[in-house]
C-alpha cells in the first residue's frame, strides 16, 4: 500500500481514470442511441446523408468539426445538413452530449 | 490540522472578497462588458463553454500537447545535463551554444517553427519542449556538479565503475536538483504552450484566449486565463509537489559546492 506524498497523485489518477472510463461508456451508449435511425436506413453504406441536431445554434467550433465528417450543405438554426458523411465519424461526433439527435436525410434541400 | 483549516478558510475568504470587490466595481467603472466583464458574466461564459463542449475539448487538447512537449524537454534536458555535468569536453563544446540559445526567447522561435512545420502540433510541441528544456538542463548540470566528491571517491574505493558511480551515486544525488528543474520547467512549459497556441493552433486554451479577445468575448478570454491558472495549480499541487517531496526526502544528499573537497 502506497502511503505518504504519492497517495494523493495515485488516488487522483485512479479517480480520473474511472471518470474517463465511465464517460466513454456513457457517451458510446448515447452515440448508439442517437445513431439508431441512421443505422436502420443505411446499415450497409459507409457514407450517409444525415441531419445533426445540436442543443444550440452551432458555433465555429462545432462547424469546423462537422466539416470533417462530410460535406456541410446547409445549416438551419440548430440543424446541420451533411451529405456523404462518414458514418463512423458521425458516430464519434454523436458522442458529444451537445448533439441532441442524428437523423437520416433524403438529400433534398 | 486546525491551523491548516484556518489557512484554507482565510484563503477562501480572501478570494471571495476579491471577487466581491470586482463584481461591485463593474457598475461603478461603467465600461462595456466586452472591456470589463463582471465575475458573474465570466462564470456564465464558463458554463456556456462547458455546455457547448468547447472548453473540455480545448483543455484536453492543451493538456495532451503540454504532457508530450514537457516530456520531450525534460528527457533532453536531463540527458544533456548529465552529459555536460560529468564531461568537461562536452561542457566546453555545448556550453556556449546552449547559453546562446537560452537567450533567445521562445516567442522568437515560433515564426521559424511555423515556416518549418506549419501551424499545428509539431510547432507547439517544439515550443513547449524548448521552454521546459533549459530549466531542467541547468538544474541537472548544477546537480551533477555539486555531488560531494567524497561520495564519488567512496564509491570508487569500494570498486564501483564509471557507470555505477553515475547511476548509483551521481544521478540519485542530483535528483533533488533535477526535480526542481522539472518543476520550474513544467511551469514555464505552460506559458510556452499558451504562446504557441495563440499563434499556431486552432484549438486549445491559448487559442480560446486569443479567439475570445479577437471576437470581443472578453469573458471567454478570462475563462481561459482562469482555467490555465487553476489547471497549473492542480497539476503542481497534485502531481509535481508530491514527486518533489518524495525525491527530496529520499535523496537529500546534495551539499553546497564549497563543501566539496
Amino acid at each position: 500500500m502506497i502511503v505518504g506524498p504519492l497517495r494523493l497523485p495515485l488516488l487522483v489518477s485512479i479517480a480520473i481514470a474511472i471518470f474517463a472510463a465511465g464517460w466513454t461508456a456513457w457517451t458510446s451508449a448515447e452515440a448508439a442511441r442517437k445513431m439508431a435511425a441512421v443505422d436502420r436506413t443505411a446499415a450497409a453504406a459507409p457514407m450517409a446523408d444525415v441531419v445533426l441536431t445540436l442543443k444550440f445554434a452551432p458555433e465555429a467550433f462545432h462547424m469546423t468539426r462537422a466539416q470533417e465528417l462530410g460535406q456541410v450543405v446547409k445549416t438551419d438554426g440548430r440543424r446541420l445538413y451533411l451529405r456523404s458523411a462518414d458514418r463512423s465519424l458521425v458516430r464519434e461526433y454523436a458522442r458529444a452530449p451537445w448533439v441532441e439527435r442524428v437523423d437520416p436525410w433524403d438529400g433534398r434541400q | 490540522m486546525k491551523a491548516s483549516r484556518g489557512r484554507i478558510l482565510k484563503g477562501i475568504a480572501g478570494i471571495a472578497a476579491l471577487l466581491l470587490a470586482w463584481q461591485v466595481s463593474v457598475p461603478l467603472v461603467g465600461l462595456e462588458p466586452y472591456l470589463y466583464p463582471s465575475p458573474l458574466r465570466v462564470w456564465a461564459a464558463f458554463v456556456d463553454l462547458m455546455q457547448k463542449g468547447i472548453l473540455p475539448v480545448y483543455l484536453v487538447d492543451s493538456l495532451g500537447r503540454y504532457a508530450a512537449g514537457t516530456a520531450c524537454g525534460v528527457v533532453l534536458g536531463v540527458g544533456l545535463g548529465i552529459l555536460i555535468g560529468i564531461d568537461a569536453t562536452a561542457s566546453r563544446i555545448l556550453g556556449p551554444f546552449i547559453s546562446f540559445m537560452f537567450a533567445i526567447v521562445e516567442v522568437a522561435w515560433i515564426p521559424i517553427f511555423v515556416i518549418w512545420w506549419g501551424y499545428g502540433l509539431k510547432t507547439i510541441l517544439m515550443v513547449i519542449a524548448y521552454v521546459s528544456f533549459f530549466p531542467v538542463l541547468y538544474n541537472t548540470i548544477v546537480g551533477m556538479r555539486t555531488v560531494p566528491a567524497v561520495m564519488v571517491n567512496a564509491a570508487r574505493s569500494l570498486g564501483a565503475g564509471r557507470l555505477e558511480v553515475l547511476t548509483e551515486v551521481m544521478i540519485p544525488a542530483a535528483l533533488p536538483n533535477i526535480i526542481t528543474g522539472f518543476r520550474v520547467g513544467s511551469g514555464f512549459a505552460f506559458r510556452g504552450m499558451i504562446f504557441a497556441e495563440i499563434i499556431a493552433a486552432k484549438t486549445g486554451v491559448g487559442y480560446l484566449i486569443f479567439e475570445g479577445a479577437t471576437n470581443q468575448q472578453t469573458d471567454r478570454t478570462m475563462v481561459g486565463m482562469f482555467v490555465i491558472g487553476l489547471t497549473w495549480l492542480f497539476i503542481d499541487h497534485v502531481y509535481v509537489k508530491p514527486v518533489e517531496q518524495v525525491t527530496i526526502e529520499r535523496w537529500r544528499t546534495v551539499t553546497r559546492a564549497d563543501e566539496r573537497e
